[in-house]
């Protein structure tokens, strides 16, 4: 048994599909169990509501549908999306110009679509094709032509988005900038200085939306305004708190209900902490790294092509980035931040979008275009 | 393929330190949680209760004043009003709040030209109370607020026999005449209990616990009959 682990791990060559094969089903195991398990914590953080399963109902309705989506964008050869990706960059960009004119605007922000019952999120679709535009540029120039290019995609992409305003969502951009750049070689000098370029953008949007610098200073003394700046953070401690080591049980998490903000969404790893404690939610870091893992070593083992290598490893990267942001900020690491935990929060165009993400690094961890699996 | 070769351990290089800062930071992350869910737990589970409970007093009702035969001449009754602190901001919600409201009130007016911090509909009869649960939770800013008064029989000269109440500390309290009088009779023992109220400063459900039972004031019953007060009322 030991030998046949080992094997899955280590050994895979064009030839032999088996491992990968493998490998990528427990990828959808993964995200599959991810997914009912935040249905089970939306419904935890919406219990007290007059109807507690719309939420999770809703959500497992898009966890199938995204599972779908996962496995017809998975079947499309990752050729046809690296050849296309200009074109796909075009679609996809159009609507983060859109939705600042004709979006929809929720709790201050103008970044929805408003279809019938439902809202489309365009960045959120946007971050697999932005990944995919980078690894294009990336593979198409070299040295200070790449930095540069990149860059400029990347400020373009960011812009629009942060304009709605979402600066958890433009904090995703940047760190798929950074992370794509950085697995292509990217040079550490160019990394260091990226924050110098930022600066005059920071001042500016800090300028514009005053509420980020008393987001911060709410985060280093909550106590100096409790009720105002410094309300969120200790929300999520004493959520944390009430949790303790072993949970408060499903349809008793009294806290999350009623206090945290957006607890099916934005706050949903400190609510899942209330509901199940550190002994249910802690797993979940193990989940996302285990899953990380196996990304990283499909990215390891996949046939010698830059684009694919770097696109597997960025999107999973990707995944664990805006994870750790959605966890940072419920355990008050950072300061309060709106990004929601992918694959468990609430929300059919994140849903949707990580659904595509992961179909697309499935379609370029295979080679299905040159080899006849054998399932 | 010497490139690519160099490539891959480039990028196995770099993938790995990912993956490292990735377990670092879950380490962190871990410790954090562990630090509030146990080490420090208790420290902010004070703060959030001393944020969250509220101790309350509530009364068993003020006893009534019968005539000699037993015909009461004054009590208390309870009734049930809506108030809006503010209404929605877009027209949107302010219709939806207008359409599920006139469901159950059709002659009500619409929110949008209704001032902040008024009671929109009184005595709400008890059957519609219930069916206010979904679009209060909805609308945080609609509130159903308890209301006692005093009811005395609707002869002036009784009234001013009887004498008024006001409200103090959540208690009807006698003012003037009889009511003032009999007083502490009348009034009985305020009861207190300690319950969570949510953001909007709500009662959370199941979170109610009663602290002191509160004693109803007792019944006070009169000498004279109801005809002779209203003789005794008559003059000057």
């Amino acid at each position: 048994m030991l030998q046949k682990i080992k094997k899955l791990f280590t050994e895979r060559d064009t030839t032999d599909s088996k491992p990968v094969i493998l490998l990528e089903l427990f990828v959808q195991i993964l995200l599959l169990l991810l997914g009912l398990w935040g249905c089970m914590a939306i419904y935890a953080s919406t219990s007290f509501s007059p109807a507690p399963f719309y939420f999770a109902g809703r959500q497992l309705l898009w966890l199938t549908i995204g599972l779908m989506v996962m496995f017809f964008s998975s079947r499309i050869p990752f050729d046809f999306y690296i050849d296309n990706a200009w074109r796909l960059a075009i679609i996809a960009y159009l609507p983060l110009i859109a939705v600042l004119m004709i979006g929809v605007k929720i709790n201050g922000m103008r970044g929805w679509f408003a279809v019938g019952n439902s809202m489309i999120q365009p960045s959120e679709f946007g971050k697999v094709i932005y990944l995919l535009l980078l690894c294009s540029i990336a593979s198409t120039t070299k040295g200070t032509k790449r930095f540069g290019y990149m860059l400029l995609a990347a400020v373009m992409w960011m812009l629009p988005v942060a304009l709605q305003p979402d600066f958890g969502t433009v904090l995703v951009y940047a760190a798929g900038f950074l992370i794509v750049y950085w697995l292509f070689g990217g040079k550490l000098r160019y990394i260091l200085a990226l924050p110098f370029i930022a600066l005059p953008f920071i001042i500016y949007f800090c300028m514009k939306n005053p509420y980020l610098i008393k987001r911060f200073s709410g985060y280093m003394n909550p106590d100096g305004d409790p009720l105002g700046s410094g309300w969120h953070i200790r929300q999520f401690q004493f959520t944390i708190a009430r949790g303790g080591l072993f949970g408060t049980g499903t349809g008793n998490a009294y806290w999350t209900n009623s206090y945290l903000p957006l607890p099916h969404s934005d706050s949903m790893f400190a609510g899942i902490s209330e509901s199940l404690g550190f002994i249910g939610s802690a797993p979940l870091l193990l989940v996302m790294l285990i899953l990380v893992f196996i990304v990283y070593i499909i990215a390891i083992k996949v046939n010698n092509n830059k684009e694919r290598k770097v696109f597997i490893m960025a999107t999973g990267m990707l995944f664990a980035f805006q994870f750790m942001l959605h966890v940072s900020v419920n355990v008050t690491m950072l300061p309060p931040t709106g990004i929601t935990l992918p694959i468990l929060s609430y929300g059919g165009s994140s849903m949707m979008a990580t659904m595509l993400a992961f179909g697309l690094l499935l379609s370029a961890a295979s080679e299905r275009e040159k080899v006849n699996f054998e399932i | 393929m010497v490139a690519k070769k160099e490539f891959n351990a480039m990028f196995k290089k770099r993938a790995t330190l990912l993956i490292a800062g990735a377990v670092v930071w879950a380490l962190i992350a871990a410790n954090y949680l562990f630090y509030f869910s146990y080490f420090n737990r208790t420290k902010y589970i004070d703060s959030g209760s001393k944020m969250a409970m509220r101790k309350g007093y509530y009364s068993a009702g003020r006893g009534r004043i019968l005539d000699e035969n037993g015909v009461p001449l004054a009590w208390s009754e309870r009734f049930f009003d809506l108030l809006l602190l503010k209404a929605p901001e877009l027209p949107k919600f302010q219709k939806m709040l207008d359409a599920k409201l006139r469901h159950i009130f059709p002659d009500i007016k619409s929110c949008s030209s209704i001032p902040s911090y008024t009671v929109i509909y009184y005595n709400i009869p008890p059957n519609k109370i219930a069916g206010l649960e979904r679009t209060i939770h909805e609308f945080p800013d609609l509130k159903i607020i308890p209301r006692t008064e005093r009811v005395v029989v609707d002869y002036p000269e009784i009234k001013k026999i009887i004498g008024k109440v006001k409200m103090s500390d959540s208690l009807l309290r006698g003012i003037s005449g009889i009511e003032l009088q009999f007083d502490e009779t009348l009034t009985g023992k305020v009861g207190t209990y300690t319950v969570m109220l949510d953001r909007h400063k709500n009662f959370i459900n199941g979170t109610w616990h009663l602290e002191k039972k509160a004693q109803a004031g007792e019944d006070i019953i009169l000498s004279s009959s109801c005809a002779e007060l209203k003789d005794a009322g008559r003059k000057p």
